[in-house]
C-alpha cells in the first residue's frame, strides 16, 4: 500500500470516526450546562478529528481527481457525482463544527442557549457527517487508489 | 476575603467579550456553509446542469475556491453577529447575565431560523451534486 492509499484509507477512519464524535457533544450540550473540563477536552478532539478528516482529504484531492475520479465517472456516472455531493457535505460539516467548537469554548457560564444553539450545529453536522461517510464508502466501493 | 479582594467569577467585561465572540462563531457556524452553498447555486444557475464529461475535464479548483468564498462569507456572517451582539449589550447597558438574556430572548426563534437554514444547506447539496 503506498503512502496516499494510505492516507485514503485514514481519511475515510477518521471520517467515521468524526461521525460518531460529533454526536457526543450535541448530545451533552443539548441542555446548555456549563462544560466541565473534560468537556472542553472532548469538544476541542472532536473537532481536531473533524478537521483532521478534512486536511488528510485535501492532502490526496489533487491526485485522487487526477489518478481515481476518471474510473469512478468510467465505472458509474451517478457515483461520480455522488462524491461532489459528498464535498459539498465535507465542507458543511467542517463549516459547522469549527462554528460550534469555538461558540461552546467561548461561550460564558451563564450563556446556557448558546450552548444549545451549539449543540444544534453539532447535531446537523454530525448528520451531515453521517451523509458523507455514507457517500464516501459508496464511492470507495467503485474506486480507489488501491483500485 | 478581603474586601481588597476581587469578587469570584469571571470579570464582567471579559464575560461580555466572551458573549460577543461566541456570537461571532455562531455566525461562522452557520454562515460559512450558507455561503458555499450560495456560492455552489450561483455557479449551477450560471452554467446549467452538470455534465459528467465537463465535470471531469475540469482542473476542480472550483471546491478550493467556493470554499475560500465560504470561508470568507463565514467571516462576514460571524463579524455582523459579534456586532449585532455588542450593539445589544450598549443598548441594554447592563451586566453580562442580564445581558446575555435579553440579547438571546429570541433564542427559540433563532433555533429555528438556523434549524431552516442549515437543513435547506444540506437539502440543496444534496440535490445538487
Amino acid at each position: 500500500m503506498n503512502g496516499t492509499a494510505w492516507l485514503e484509507s485514514m481519511h475515510g477512519h477518521l471520517g467515521v470516526l468524526a461521525c460518531a464524535a460529533l454526536a457526543h457533544p450535541a448530545i451533552r450540550m443539548r441542555k446548555g450546562a456549563p462544560l466541565s473540563s473534560g468537556a472542553r477536552w472532548s469538544i476541542g478532539l472532536t473537532t481536531l478529528g473533524v478537521v483532521g478528516a478534512f486536511a488528510t482529504g485535501l492532502v490526496i484531492y489533487a491526485r485522487y481527481v487526477a489518478e481515481v475520479r476518471p474510473f469512478v465517472f468510467r465505472a458509474s456516472a451517478q457515483a461520480g457525482l455522488l462524491f461532489e455531493t459528498k464535498e459539498h457535505l465535507a465542507f458543511l460539516v467542517v463549516g459547522t463544527s469549527l462554528g460550534a467548537c469555538a461558540c461552546a469554548l467561548l461561550a460564558p457560564r451563564e450563556a446556557r442557549s448558546l450552548r444549545r444553539l451549539a449543540s444544534l450545529l453539532y447535531a446537523l453536522g454530525a448528520l451531515a457527517c453521517l451523509g458523507t461517510v455514507l457517500l464516501g464508502t459508496h464511492v470507495a466501493s467503485v474506486a480507489t487508489f488501491a483500485r | 476575603m478581603t474586601t481588597a479582594d476581587p469578587p469570584e467569577g469571571e470579570h464582567p467585561r471579559h464575560a461580555r467579550l466572551r458573549l460577543d465572540l461566541a456570537w461571532g462563531a455562531l455566525g461562522f457556524g452557520v454562515g460559512a456553509p450558507s455561503s458555499y452553498m450560495f456560492v455552489r447555486l450561483w455557479e449551477r444557475w450560471r452554467d446549467g446542469e452538470g455534465d459528467p464529461g465537463l465535470v471531469l475535464r475540469t482542473a476542480h479548483t472550483g471546491f478550493v475556491w467556493r470554499s475560500i468564498i465560504a470561508l470568507w462569507g463565514g467571516l462576514l456572517v460571524g463579524a455582523l453577529a459579534h456586532t449585532l451582539s455588542h450593539r445589544a449589550a450598549l443598548r441594554v447597558g447592563s451586566a453580562p447575565e442580564v445581558t446575555s438574556t435579553r440579547a438571546l430572548r429570541g433564542e427559540h426563534r433563532t433555533a429555528v431560523l438556523l434549524a431552516l437554514v442549515l437543513g435547506a444547506v444540506a437539502a440543496l447539496a444534496a440535490f445538487f451534486p
